[in-house]
């Protein structure tokens, strides 16, 4: 098959029926035998498709049903369109009157109370601080000051002070005593001074608090006997402890 | 295509009149077309019941689209079109597929009278085997040749409608052909 057979039946078959083809292919088909049976044969078979295909009986589908779904589309364009914006707006409006008429006039009658003035009284303020050795105690500022290095460790020893406290009123407040554990400057054992030497002192304190303790949290519980057996004991110890 | 164009220009006073929301002017219109739109559609998906509802789909379709017309095609080009889009989402459900390859439709009007005389009993088995031989066909090529050979659009307007060249209508509507011809002497050779 020549090339031009073969571009006419492949592409220019349907055209050359109709009479729309270009003239060079009607010369071709004019005189080409196989060419003009190709084209015919397409057009029988054409011709079959259609008696075929064509419909005798007319499209069933009345114009009353197709206005009918027109019309159900556009009330649901409607409803899902526009009516939404509405319903919104209306439902806000709505929602806006009905706080006003509820809470408006409350609003409009309740007057703000202030707050009741309160006289400030003056914040007393420590002005100056002074500290007064017990008198039955280790007297901290008498003794002379000693320079520690930061490394050097010093015992720890029991404070007892008197604190004096003036305020800016002019007036001063009761006197405390204040105990404490306090870093101290360790001092020689024969700058100490006072009629009870250091470690004796302390075991007294010790053993007095240990005692009140005791005494304090058994109160509930204990027995009379109990009790005074305690206090005897106590009482040894400490005559035991005490020089002379 | 003088009758064409005749018969575009006379569409047109009743398109703008639709474009208008004129229903009146479109039930003329449709009056006008339907047949050649449930044709289409008929042979296009191959159910009745199916073909009438996308007829509606249709219809409406162009009713809600009718101010985009341009008036650049036929009308019957641009309704068309849109039974081609119908067709189109119609089939592509995987469920509609899957019950279109299943079953062939044959219930496309096999009328008592054919059956009367051996004559038309032949005609209707030959009718019965271009119907089973165009639904073997792919879809494109189905619609081409109910377009083209049947409905008589050119291939530009084909083109149109289908949405490619005027050259790729002829080029399919060939291949459309040549596999309708080996079909048909494939169920000759059978029977």
């Amino acid at each position: 098959m020549k090339l031009i057979c073969r571009l006419i039946t492949k592409y220019f078959s349907d055209v050359a029926q109709t009479g729309e083809s270009p003239a060079w292919v009607s010369r071709h088909i004019a005189h080409c035998a196989r060419c003009a049976a190709h084209i015919e044969a397409q057009r029988l078979m054409q011709q079959h498709i259609v008696h075929a295909l064509a419909l005798d009986d007319p499209c069933p589908v009345p114009w009353d049903a197709i206005a009918a779904r027109i019309a159900a589309q556009q009330r649901s364009h409607a409803l899902t369109v526009r009516r939404p914006v509405l319903a919104a707006a209306a439902i806000t409006a709505l929602a806006a009157i009905t706080l006003v008429v509820l809470f408006g006039p409350g609003l409009l009658r309740h007057k703000p109370v202030a707050a009741p003035v309160v006289a400030e009284r003056p914040t007393p303020v420590v002005k100056e601080i002074q500290v007064a050795p017990a008198p039955a105690t280790v007297t901290v500022s008498d003794q002379p000051r000693v320079t520690v290095s930061p490394r050097r460790r010093v015992p720890r020893q029991s404070v007892r002070r008197t604190l004096s406290v003036v305020t800016n009123n002019g007036t001063s407040v009761a006197p405390e005593i204040v105990e404490g554990r306090e870093q101290v400057a360790a001092l020689p054992a024969t700058e100490q001074s006072g009629p009870i030497d250091r470690p004796t002192q302390e075991m007294i304190d010790n053993a007095g608090s240990m005692a009140a303790d005791v005494l304090i949290g058994l109160s509930g519980q204990m027995t009379d006997e109990k009790s005074a057996e305690i206090q005897h004991t106590l009482l040894h110890l400490l005559v035991s402890v005490l020089p002379g | 295509m003088l009758e064409k164009s005749r018969e575009a220009a006379a569409e047109l006073p009743l398109i703008d009149a639709a474009r208008g929301g004129d229903l009146a002017a479109f039930s003329v219109l449709y009056e006008r077309h339907k047949d050649v739109v449930f044709q289409f559609v008929l042979r296009s998906i191959g159910r009745r019941e199916d073909a009438e509802d996308l007829v509606q789909e249709t219809f409406c379709r162009a009713w809600t689209a009718i101010g985009r017309f341009r008036g650049e095609a036929r009308f019957r080009t641009w309704v068309t079109k849109i039974a081609a889009s119908a067709c189109a989402d119609h089939l592509r459900t995987a469920a509609q597929r899957s019950r279109l390859a299943r079953e062939v439709p044959l219930e496309d009007e096999v009328m008592a009278s054919d059956l009367a005389v051996p004559d038309a009993q032949q005609a209707n088995a030959t009718r019965q085997a271009i119907i089973r031989a165009l639904h073997a066909l792919p879809l494109q090529h189905r619609q081409l040749v109910i377009l083209c050979d049947v409905q008589g659009f050119t291939s530009r307007e084909a083109a149109t409608i289908l949405g490619c060249s005027a050259v790729s209508v002829r080029v399919r509507l060939c291949r459309a052909h040549e596999q309708l011809r080996q079909l048909l002497s494939t169920d000759d050779e059978v029977q």
